[in-house]
């Protein structure tokens, strides 16, 4: 007999009697019986290996078989079709309805739709909408101070719910993240201009929810 | 076996597709991915969309961003209507169904934050206070 196998093979009184008198746990949450089923690989004790066996379990660790089969495993994931999103190039989908960046609408006409009636600025939850109104020289009433504070903004929505003319929209941008806190702090200008830049997104969104509004 | 003879034939196909070994491993460093589908148009600023719809929906519409930009692409450098396909919110392209503009339409405008012409909130309105400036004696 090998050093090796004299090694392996050696009985062990001293190891075993530690497993078998071993106190039983004080946390253990299975009670009485323990009837549960034990589905772990039994290995048999070396003493009870024949040669065959033995050399199968050295040959295991000798080959690095299992390293191999992970490695294979992680090898096919490479080849199997992506189950993520790559973004900014793909996108998933978003709804006519989503509540994104804010937008000052203009009529047809290009005539600004906002006339201050600050139902908006009433309902607003965060109170994030502040509005100031003169009487413009044409005599028509409109804001000349329309400021939402986006990082107050909690995107419910209830601003556009609320607006009798349409005219602020939560379009459907949310890529505006900004690297300072008062690039969020949105005027009139900004808000009309995201307005003309966006109009053409909010138009189809209006178009494919006309139904339901 | 054959199935990786058939994975083969894909990278094949996608090289070719791509326009040779060169450049489709620049599309490869950009886009962490090699992707072969219908080219559905070109945006004002050069983008070109795609579709395949072996993909499934998220994956089937994409974009490849004009050679202009490198790496320092951007997802806001997507005009609106083409926003729209891309994000399945209507099926049709910008190229299918176009709308006349109104002239009131401003220009696309990528998210300038942190360049030297961001945005910088102002009032918009005329000051409430003036200032009073003492008698000189």
């Amino acid at each position: 007999m090998s050093a090796l196998g004299r090694i392996f093979l050696a009985p062990r009184p001293i190891y075993q009697a530690a497993v078998r008198l071993q106190p039983r746990c004080l946390y253990n949450t299975v009670q009485g019986k323990g009837d549960f089923i034990d589905v772990s690989l039994k290995e048999k004790a070396p003493t009870d290996r024949t040669l065959r066996e033995t050399a199968d379990v050295y040959g295991v660790g000798f080959f690095i078989a299992e390293l191999f089969k992970g490695f294979s495993i992680a090898n096919s994931m490479v080849l199997r079709e992506q189950a993520t999103i790559n973004y900014p190039f793909e996108k998933g989908p978003l709804s006519p309805r989503f509540r994104g960046e804010h937008a000052l609408r203009r009529y047809p006409s290009g005539e600004e739709r906002c006339i201050a009636c600050k139902l908006c600025e009433a309902v607003c939850p965060a109170q994030a909408i502040t509005i100031e109104a003169e009487t413009r020289a044409d005599g028509s009433r409109r804001t000349t101070r329309y400021d939402i504070d986006m990082t107050k903004c909690i995107y419910c929505g209830f601003c556009q719910e609320a607006c009798p003319v349409d005219a602020i929209v939560e379009g459907p941008n949310f890529e505006f993240s900004t690297e300072t806190h008062e690039e969020l702090l949105y005027n009139k200008e900004k808000l009309l201009s995201n307005g003309d830049q966006w109009e053409a997104a909010i138009a189809n969104n209006l178009e494919a929810d006309y139904l339901y509004r | 076996m054959s199935i990786y003879l058939q994975k083969l034939r894909e990278v094949q196909q996608l090289v070719k597709h791509h326009g040779g070994l060169k450049a489709a491993f620049l599309t490869l460093y950009k886009t962490d991915g090699l992707k072969m589908g219908e080219h559905k148009g070109t945006d004002q600023f050069g983008n070109r969309y795609y579709e395949n719809k072996k993909f499934f929906i998220g994956r089937s519409r994409w974009v490849e961003f004009t050679d202009g930009v490198g790496v320092d692409y951007d997802a806001s450098m997507i005009p609106p209507e083409w926003r729209s396909w891309l994000q399945y919110s209507r099926d049709e392209t910008p190229v299918d169904k176009t709308v006349a503009p109104k002239k009131w339409h401003g220009p696309h405008i990528d998210n300038r934050s942190g360049m030297a012409d961001q945005y910088v909130p102002y009032s918009t309105t005329r000051p409430k206070i003036q200032a009073w400036t003492p008698p000189r004696q």
